[in-house]
């Protein structure tokens, strides 16, 4: 049985930004710890739109979640207006995650609003508080939260780097929200690619933990959580170099090359 | 009424903000050429990996420069691994022209050349600095006039009285196949210390048998004035936005060859 808290209380703030209050919210974590527990048999999810200039770049994904109760739908919009600013790169994440807390309130008939249904900074609060959220900055990695088969709990941690030696095979965590075709075009459409500099700090960064050649990049991919080296963007790039960079100067890294 | 965005060169604001060996070379090189990298800043439809595999190269010994100037004792085996890193790094990039060569044939050329400079060095005392920018002065030696924009670039490495540029080529080129750059280098230098250092270049070539060949030259106040002279003179053909295609055996492999080809017909039928 999971221990993840089913809501938690986030601050409600003044425009002054004074805390004047708190609010309780429902987690997914938490939300899908009770799915479970009252028999969660499938979390299936639609890419409805794909974000785009023609459409306020706003990305629409339908969740189908099946208990033991029944089929709940949930849908789930995203767009950079009502996003945090650092998850803005990963528009479809975004709305795949509201979809999927939408359809588990209902399922498990929970009737406040889930944290990550909300607009942004309001997740910032929780995660300062609670250090078992994935740290700023280092959230979106994971955010994709890939269908469940119902028996293994979707992974919301952020990307960890492999250990050396490890065995990251790709795909592992692969069963994307949306077809990969349908993905990377719209990241490649709106967003800068991964610069020079990133490539090579990414490599050897990966060198340094034992990954070379072929296996460097499958690893980066999975990392990543993308099909195509194309799919990884500046920002998608610079997330990863943070997170990296910290688990590294944290003492879990490898030679420190990568520099 | 706002004002249109312009990559007019004549336009305040486009003209470039400092002249580059390399975008002097690129623009003797093809005009066209120049404009489409500096000016329009296009996105080039390819990536030369001549030049990517030199990067490579450089960044592996680069990170073996610096290690042996903070003191430590590297080893060449964490050398190739760098130049692996990296090399893997300018493969992956879709955009990359191999030109018939392999991404393991090309590692494993790039591995001996790393080898043979670390052997070829590793008893000498390390540089003072690797890849020591530098910023000066541009002075029309015809008039004696400052230009606008200063002379920027980076040394591949500086001791006492010492330059290193390091070449990575498919045969062994004559030193003054460089000397266009090499003037620049010497007058940078001198322009920062008021002293003429020696170049050492060092050319690790890409044969069958890959080898190291290393030379030392010292240039002169005229072969430095040259460099002054061309720089001006590309730097008042910006200004006046020339840029004509210059058709030569590079354009098959020239990373703007479609868009170059585009704009020539555009105009045609114009």
């Amino acid at each position: 049985m999971s221990s993840a808290a089913l809501t938690t209380k986030i601050p409600v703030k003044d425009r002054d930004g004074r805390v004047i209050d708190e609010k309780e919210v429902a987690t997914y974590a938490g939300l899908l710890a009770r799915a479970h527990e009252e028999g969660l048999r499938s979390v299936a999810t639609k890419l409805v739109q794909v974000p785009s200039p023609d459409n306020g770049m706003t990305a629409i994904v339908e969740a189908t979640v099946e208990t033991s109760k029944g089929s709940f739908a949930g849908i789930g919009d995203a767009n950079p207006d009502n996003v945090n600013r650092r998850v803005a790169a990963h528009l479809i994440r975004m709305a795949e995650t509201r979809a999927k807390a939408r359809a588990l309130r209902d399922a498990v008939n929970i009737g406040v609003v889930a944290l990550e249904e909300l607009g942004g900074e309001e997740e910032d609060a929780v995660s300062n508080r609670a250090p078992a959220r994935p740290a700023p900055g280092r959230a979106p990695l994971r955010e994709v939260s890939r269908a469940s088969d119902g028996n293994r709990p979707v992974d919301r941690r952020p990307p960890a780097p492999p250990a050396r030696g490890e065995v990251f095979p790709r795909g592992q965590t692969a069963q994307a929200p949306a077809p990969p075709s349908a993905r990377a075009p719209a990241r490649e459409a709106t967003e800068p690619a991964m610069t020079e500099n990133q490539r090579r700090w990414l490599y050897r960064y990966l060198s340094d933990r034992g990954f070379e050649g072929q296996a460097a990049t499958d690893a980066l991919l999975a990392a990543a959580e993308v099909n195509d080296l194309r799919a990884v963007t500046k920002s998608l790039a610079s997330q990863l170099i943070d997170a990296w960079k910290e688990d590294r100067d944290a003492g879990s890294g490898g030679g420190g090359h990568a520099s | 009424m706002p004002r249109e965005e312009s990559n007019d060169p004549r336009v305040p604001g486009t003209l470039p903000p400092y002249l580059s060996v390399s975008q002097i070379t690129t623009w003797l090189a093809c005009p066209r050429k120049y404009r489409f990298r500096y000016v329009d800043k296009r996105e080039p439809e390819s990536r030369s990996g001549n030049l990517a595999f030199g990067s490579a190269v450089h960044s592996a010994i680069e990170w073996w420069h610096n290690e042996r100037i903070a003191g430590r004792v590297p080893e060449l085996a964490n050398a190739l691994r760098i130049f692996r890193a990296d090399w893997t790094a300018q493969v992956t990039d879709p955009l990359l022209d191999l030109e018939e060569r392999t991404p393991e044939e090309l590692q494993a050329v790039g591995e001996a050349l790393v080898t043979l400079f670390v052997e070829r060095f590793a008893n000498d005392p390390p540089p003072t600095v690797a890849e020591q920018r530098f910023e000066v002065v541009l002075r029309d030696p015809a008039t004696g006039n400052l230009l606008p924009v200063p002379l920027v670039g980076v040394l591949d490495a500086v001791e006492d009285g010492l330059c290193w540029e390091l070449k990575t080529a498919a045969r062994k080129n004559h030193i003054s196949d460089y000397s266009l750059q090499l003037a620049a280098y010497s007058y940078a230098v001198r322009e920062t210390t008021g002293v003429r250092p020696r170049i050492r270049v060092v050319q690790l070539v890409k044969t069958k048998v890959p080898k190291i060949e290393v030379e030392e030259t010292m240039l002169s106040d005229r072969e430095e004035a040259w460099f002054a002279e061309v720089a001006a003179e590309v730097y008042d053909a910006i200004t006046r936005g020339a840029f004509p295609p210059n058709p030569s055996w590079m354009c098959p492999r020239c990373e703007y060859r479609g868009a170059c080809r585009g704009a020539m017909a555009m105009r045609a039928a114009a």
